[in-house]
Order: structure tokens, then sequence, then C-alpha cells
């Protein structure tokens, strides 16, 4: 049975650009190692924070919607505890959060993907 | 109109003129609702700090439901986002002035 997957997580604001998609693409390539299909991907760019973490103020969101088929091969087991570990690794992450995404939230989703295509902003600032 | 109430303040001395006493309009006690019920939102999505801004208060705690008037089913909802919001730094854990 499928199922979705949502993770914010927060870079540290003291990395270009580039390498901002870097680790983004980073994430992105392991989670297609593990056969999990992405099926969205938005940034929010450079924000500022409620609170400072680890004295930043600001920094680069991200957020990644993917989907994990369980009925595949049985090797896709702890996807998302892999995830985290990765994310806990990497010190240019500093928050993240993944969270399932039961049917409610996954037409909220959607029907927000669609708003902010319709809107055709990149990244869609609060 | 105002010499004409001036007038007639200087003719009779004697009995004063009674203004009108405001009317005491005691508000109707506003019902409150459930925002979800009501509404049909399902999902609170702990992304989107303006709408979760409705049920902090200024000091960015939770309020209670007997103040907001949502139902427990949705209440819960609400303080799981708030708190995953909180977490993400989109909230703050303690602000001074939300509103």
């Amino acid at each position: 049975m499928k199922r979705h997957y949502e993770t914010v997580f927060i870079l540290t604001p003291v990395l270009s650009q580039i390498k901002v998609e870097e680790t983004v693409e980073k994430i992105q390539n392991f989670l297609k190692e593990k056969n999990a299909m992405v099926e969205y991907h938005e940034s929010w760019g450079l924000k500022k924070l409620a609170y400072s973490i680890n004295n930043k103020t600001t920094g680069y969101y991200e957020l990644i919607q993917f989907q994990i088929d369980y009925t595949k091969a049985s090797k896709n087991k702890n996807i998302i505890s892999d995830l985290d570990l990765n994310f806990k690794r990497d010190e240019k992450v500093i928050r993240f959060l993944t969270v399932k995404l039961d049917k409610y939230a996954l037409v909220y989703a959607k029907n927000r993907i669609q708003k902010i295509k319709s809107f055709k902003i990149d990244n869609y600032d609060r | 109109m105002i010499d004409d109430l001036d007038l007639l303040q200087h003719s009779n001395q004697g009995e004063e003129i009674r203004y009108l006493a405001p009317i005491k309009i005691e508000d109707k006690p506003r019902e409150k609702y459930c925002l979800f019920q009501k509404y049909g939102i399902k999902y609170v999505d702990y992304k989107n700090p303006t709408f979760l801004v409705k049920f902090i208060n200024m000091q960015g705690k939770i309020l209670p439901r007997c103040i907001t008037g949502t139902s427990l089913k949705y209440q819960r909802r609400v303080a799981k986002a708030v708190k995953r919001a909180r977490h993400l730094a989109i909230l703050p854990f303690l602000g001074d002035d939300l509103k």
C-alpha cells in the first residue's frame, strides 16, 4: 500500500544558492535510491525564523513530498529512519520534520499545489 | 436648532431639560461555534502561520477550547499542528505581541 510523506527541513543561511540545491539534490537522490517517488519539491527561500536556532535567525526552508510503495520488495523497510539519520548527519540541516499524510492531508496538499501552480510563483512565500 | 435649545433652557429655569438616558444595549452573548465543523475544514496545516495565529494568544500559548469553542477532535489537531509549527520555527514558543 502506498504511503505519502512530507518533509520540511531548514538549512543554515550561510550556504550559497548552489550549496542549497546540492543538499536538496542529495536528499532527493537518497530517496530515489530507496525507490521512493518524489512527488513535489518546493523551496520557500530564505525566511526569518521565529526564534534563533544555534544563534542563526534565518534559514532556507525546503519542502519535499514523496510517496513510498510498501507492497514492493521488503527492502524499503526503514526508509524514514534512514532519511532522518541522513538529516542528523548532515550539519547543514539545522531542523527537519517528516510527517505522514493521511487522506485529508493528501487532499489538502494536492489543492495547495494546484493553487501555487495557478499563481505561477516558484517559491510560494507566505 | 441650537438657539432654540438655548432659549428653552433660559426660559424655564425651573425644571431641567432631562436628556434621554442612553439605552442600555446588553449584547447578546455571542454563541461560540467550531470553526472546523462549520466550514468543513478537515486538515489543520502546520505550515500556515496565518491560520494558526487564530488559536494562540499574545504570548504564543494555545488558547483553550472554552474560549475558541472548537470541538475536542479538532482542538487536538490544532494543538499538534501548533507544536509542529513551533518545532520548525514557524511559530515562536513564547512571543510578546503575536497578533
